[in-house]
């Protein structure tokens, strides 16, 4: 089964796409099994119970049950990208191994 | 043969179809890109542009029986079409002074980091169509490239200034290190917020309001294009006494152009977004050792839960502002999916107060319907400049965001130098 992820924005376009090349660029690297769908936040709470893992362009605040959420925002501005890297390794890999 | 010659000539025999393609080409192999690689992304862009098209005829085919009948049953107006960011922010992208631009506001913001006049290196080339979008209404009213290059870059300054001076506050409130926010659409907004916060600072009573965002949790659904296309549809057409079917055929109509409008935007940033990386790749390193912050989207700001909650209850309230405000020619429709953006700054600077954050998005929705209201007719050229088809029965088109009131001051500047009529 891949792990199913949802990559949100504002609008579901300008970062998230950046996030999204960058997301489908580690997981060929890494041979990672994912699906990915792209969304504006306004949309979240509709598809956050078909997703493993969200990954958001900002530092999303709140827990949701049963769901990984990582901040993807290191990507956007560089800052902090291989810490993002590899934790966004271990977590798919993690979802992968349940 | 001057500039605008060439240009003139390159717009007139090639299109926007084929010189946007052809410019990110030229960008990416200036950042030493691979040739396939540039070629790949140069005409990513220009299909995803050529796909808007597509899309604004289906939302003109769906929202013209509704918008007609609110004018002729209920007397009020809507001349202008909201055809949301995506196409706004496109067309500039593919107007044939944004190739000048480009490179004019990524010159200016090195040189600026070099004198150290600002701290902010600009990497989000998407959000660049706003300084395009300033010098292209400007070219628009003088007929001048310089004077329209002129303006991209001040709105360039404008910009990196601002983001300097909200870097504290963006950074403290979202938890963004080393970044700052370079949006410029999100710009005005800031200081309405601030004087709307002083305003209520001294009003006994109020001033101690809030609202927990949890409270407003389970609707926040709404906003979800899908559905909120479905219902705007619903409400304006029920408003204008349309028949049932025809009421549901405008909310699916509306619901289906939501939904595909970021579809076919994101080739388009798909495109973007190698050629950015290779660009800003190449600057970065330049400036390691000197102390700066990455000016970014102000889309890493939108996971705080005072901003969804802000953005869901500020749909009601922009779109009834909208409906109810004499004089607003502006009816949002694509714009109600991504209030949020508008929202980072009410949140950030109510300091997380809900209750305040609204307030200033009902006072700041007031502006930005004049503001487009005002600015649409040069939008509309721009837009026609670039090529994009506007749908028959469109007499006026606006893109919510970029709008901003900033491109207010453009005309009345330029009219002071002479310039313009």
């Amino acid at each position: 089964m891949p792990v199913r992820l949802l990559i949100v924005c504002g609008s579901g376009i300008v970062t998230s796409t950046i996030l999204e090349q960058r997301i489908r660029e580690i997981a060929e690297s890494e041979d990672l099994n994912i699906t990915i769908r792209k969304i504006g936040i306004s949309a979240l709470n509709n598809w956050i119970g078909e997703a493993d893992l969200v990954i958001t362009t900002s530092r999303y605040i709140e827990d949701v049950p049963n769901v990984r959420i990582i901040s993807g925002a290191p990507v956007i501005s560089g800052i902090g990208e291989e810490k993002f890297v590899a934790e966004f390794v271990k977590v798919v890999k993690e979802l992968q191994g349940r | 043969m001057n500039l605008l010659t060439i240009v003139k000539y390159i717009t007139d025999s090639l299109g926007p179809m084929v010189v946007m393609p052809l410019f990110l080409v030229l960008l990416g192999l200036a950042f030493r890109m691979p040739l396939l690689k540039a070629l790949r992304a140069g005409l990513l862009v220009g299909i995803g542009f050529k796909g808007i098209s597509l899309v604004t005829g289906l939302l003109m085919t769906s929202v013209s029986p509704a918008i007609n009948a609110m004018s002729s049953k209920v007397g009020v107006n809507f001349p202008i079409i909201d055809m949301g960011f995506q196409t706004v922010g496109s067309a500039a992208w593919a107007t044939p002074i944004a190739p000048l631009i480009i490179p004019v506001a990524i010159a200016v913001n090195l040189v600026m980091l070099t004198l150290g006049w600002t701290k902010t290196l600009n990497i989000d080339i998407w959000n660049m169509f706003h300084f395009i979008l300033a010098g292209a209404l400007a070219y628009l009213i003088s007929g001048s490239i310089i004077v329209s290059l002129v303006i991209g870059a001040i709105f360039c300054i404008i910009a990196l200034l601002i983001a300097d001076w909200d870097s504290k506050r963006w950074q403290e409130y979202f938890g963004l290190e080393g970044t700052s926010c370079t949006t410029l659409a999100m710009m005005p907004n800031i200081f309405i917020v601030i004087l709307v916060n002083k305003i209520i600072q001294l009003i006994p009573g109020i001033r101690d309001l809030d609202i927990n965002p949890k409270n407003f949790k389970k609707l926040s659904g709404i906003g979800d294009p899908i559905l909120l296309g479905l219902i705007i549809g619903i409400i304006i057409g029920a408003i204008g006494g349309l028949p049932i079917d025809q009421i549901l055929n405008t909310g699916v109509g509306i619901s289906a152009a939501m939904v595909l409008l970021p579809r076919i935007v994101s080739l388009l940033m798909e495109g973007l977004t190698p050629i950015s990386k290779q660009a800003f790749a190449f600057m970065k390193e330049k400036y390691k050792d000197k102390e700066i912050l990455i000016g970014m989207d102000v889309a890493l700001g939108l996971g705080d839960p005072v901003v969804i909650a802000c953005a869901t209850i500020s749909i009601p309230v922009f779109l009834g502002i909208a409906i109810i405000l004499p004089g607003n020619g502006w009816l949002p429709i694509i714009t109600l999916s991504c209030l949020a953006y508008w929202c980072v700054a009410a949140a950030a600077y109510s300091n997380g107060n809900l209750f305040r954050a609204l307030v200033s998005m009902a006072v700041f929705a007031v502006v930005q319907c004049y503001t487009i209201t005002t600015v649409a007719p040069l939008i509309t050229k721009l837009v026609i400049w670039a090529n994009v088809a506007i749908p028959q029965g469109a007499t006026l088109i606006a893109g919510g965001p970029p709008e901003n009131p900033l491109l207010l001051l453009i005309k009345p500047v330029l009219s002071l130098f002479g310039f313009g009529n």
